[in-house]
């Protein structure tokens, strides 16, 4: 059993997803007790998604900022092995942003009334969406490993830095979105903060669980594209 | 300075083949002109107040036609290798980065100061009283839109295909620019002055000092091989 540790963290990981589940959605047709979490006064039951909601666009942001650290250091060292974190990274972000992208007009047409009101959260993730898309497509077009790594380390690090801008740009543009935590925030029950905190809790794990397996087998993909070309090599001689 | 000079050396070259042939910034202006007659039937703007539609019109025609500009900006030097003579000169990697950077301004507003008149008499406005604050918000949001776009326009140079991927990637990274310069000019047009861009300005200048530190660091790494 080489990948031990892998299995156990998926077992812990399985089993807070379900207690998550059951806290929030214990009252609904998924299961029939009741929930931990209060449910919303003024929303009712569709708040429920923020429990997903939240933690994945917070999980995708984690992810990026690890793509952008990941592309520093392959520019610094030109280690594979940065490249390697960095894919993983920005693939994982890349699902957790769709997640957002899909949740968000669930939860916004029965509350806001309109699928897609441009808000500048939902419009900045689907603007950091299209750029690590980008960042994908560039890594179907370079010639060799070598240079894919780097022109994607170098993209890696400018689609991040324009993610702060373009949040402030969509915000000032126009801006709606309701501000949970922070000042202004209407703050919620500590049921819901429980429920909350770990939901984002097993999210983090289950990125970092497939951070390193992603990141493991682009590692082994690389070795493997050596194995074969020193392999050519010797049946050349 | 010998960065400096290499700085004007290369920009100076560009810029030298630019008035002889003058083909870029031609290409550039009539291809902004033709996106903005094409809005004009696809929209019927004919009656249309200009401060509402025209800065967002004017933005999308640049934004489309800088590519034809930021393309031909490294693909002059594809054809017998150009860039490695470039970099064989010794010359200082991020300088060769900026003086690509400053010959692509330069034509790229060279097309806008025809342009932008263009656009005024095809949609019956007077920008003259204007000019100067338009011009202000013109400079500061080309020059962010060339920062980065010269980084992506070296980049593309090396994969095959890239032509194809130079729109995605600089129109992509450009949306909170387009939006600040979008945003700027029509606050100028309304106002007069130019203290009614208001923070665009700012977004448009830190746009601008975020991309070039960026990518003059970037640009080494990016071309070594």
């Amino acid at each position: 059993m080489k990948n031990f540790p892998a299995l156990v963290l998926i077992g812990i990981i399985s089993v807070m997803m379900i207690a998550v589940l059951a806290a929030v959605f214990g009252d609904t047709v998924v299961f029939s007790f009741s929930s931990y979490v209060p449910t919303e006064s003024s929303m009712g039951i569709v708040q429920r998604i923020f429990y997903f909601h939240v933690p994945s666009a917070l999980t995708a942001f984690l992810a990026f900022f690890v793509a952008f650290v990941a592309s520093i250091g392959y520019i610094t060292t030109r280690r594979l092995i940065w490249d390697n974190v960095a894919l993983a990274s920005v693939e994982i972000g890349v699902i957790f942003c769709t997640i957002v992208i899909i949740t968000g007009p669930l939860w916004a047409r029965p509350v806001w009334g309109s699928w897609w009101p441009w808000d500048p959260r939902l419009t900045t993730t689907l603007i950091l969406w299209l750029l690590y898309i980008v960042y994908l497509l560039l890594r179907t077009y370079s010639e060799n490993r070598e240079q894919q790594a780097r022109f994607c380390a170098v993209l890696g690090i400018i689609a991040f830095l324009d993610v702060p801008i373009v949040y402030f740009s969509v915000r000032w543009w126009r801006g709606v979105h309701p501000m949970v935590f922070g000042s202004g925030g209407g703050g919620i029950a500590p049921r819901m903060s429980h429920a909350f905190l770990g939901a984002l809790f097993t999210f983090f794990l289950l990125y970092g669980l497939l951070l390193v397996q992603r990141a493991r087998l682009a590692y082994m993909e690389d070795e493997f594209e050596e194995l074969l070309a020193s392999e050519h090599e010797t049946g050349q001689a | 300075m010998n960065t400096l000079r290499s700085i004007f050396l290369v920009a100076g070259k560009d810029l030298r083949s630019e008035i002889r042939s003058g083909r870029n910034i031609i290409t550039v202006l009539f291809f902004a002109l033709v996106v903005l007659i094409i809005f004009h039937f696809a929209f019927d703007l004919a009656d249309v107040d200009f401060t509402t539609v025209g800065p967002g019109l004017i933005w999308v025609a640049i934004s489309f036609a800088g590519i034809l500009s930021l393309q031909s900006s490294f693909a002059r030097e594809g054809d017998r290798d150009g860039l490695s003579g470039l970099l064989l000169s010794c010359a200082d990697p991020t300088a060769i980065y900026l003086g690509k950077a400053f010959s692509a301004l330069v034509s790229l507003l060279v097309a806008e100061a025809f342009f932008l008149p263009a656009a005024a008499l095809l949609f019956n406005t007077d920008l003259r009283p204007v000019m100067v604050p338009l011009a202000t918000v013109v400079v500061i949001h080309t020059a962010g839109y060339v920062a980065v776009g010269t980084l992506f326009s070296a980049m593309t140079l090396k994969v095959r295909r890239g032509h194809l991927l130079l729109p995605v990637l600089q129109l992509t990274v450009t949306i909170p620019l387009l939006m600040s310069a979008v945003k700027a000019t029509s606050g100028v047009l309304v106002t007069g002055t130019l203290a009614g861009a208001g923070i665009w300005l700012r977004v448009g200048i830190v746009y601008d000092i975020i991309f070039l530190v960026a990518a003059s660091l970037l640009f080494e790494p990016l071309i070594e091989d």
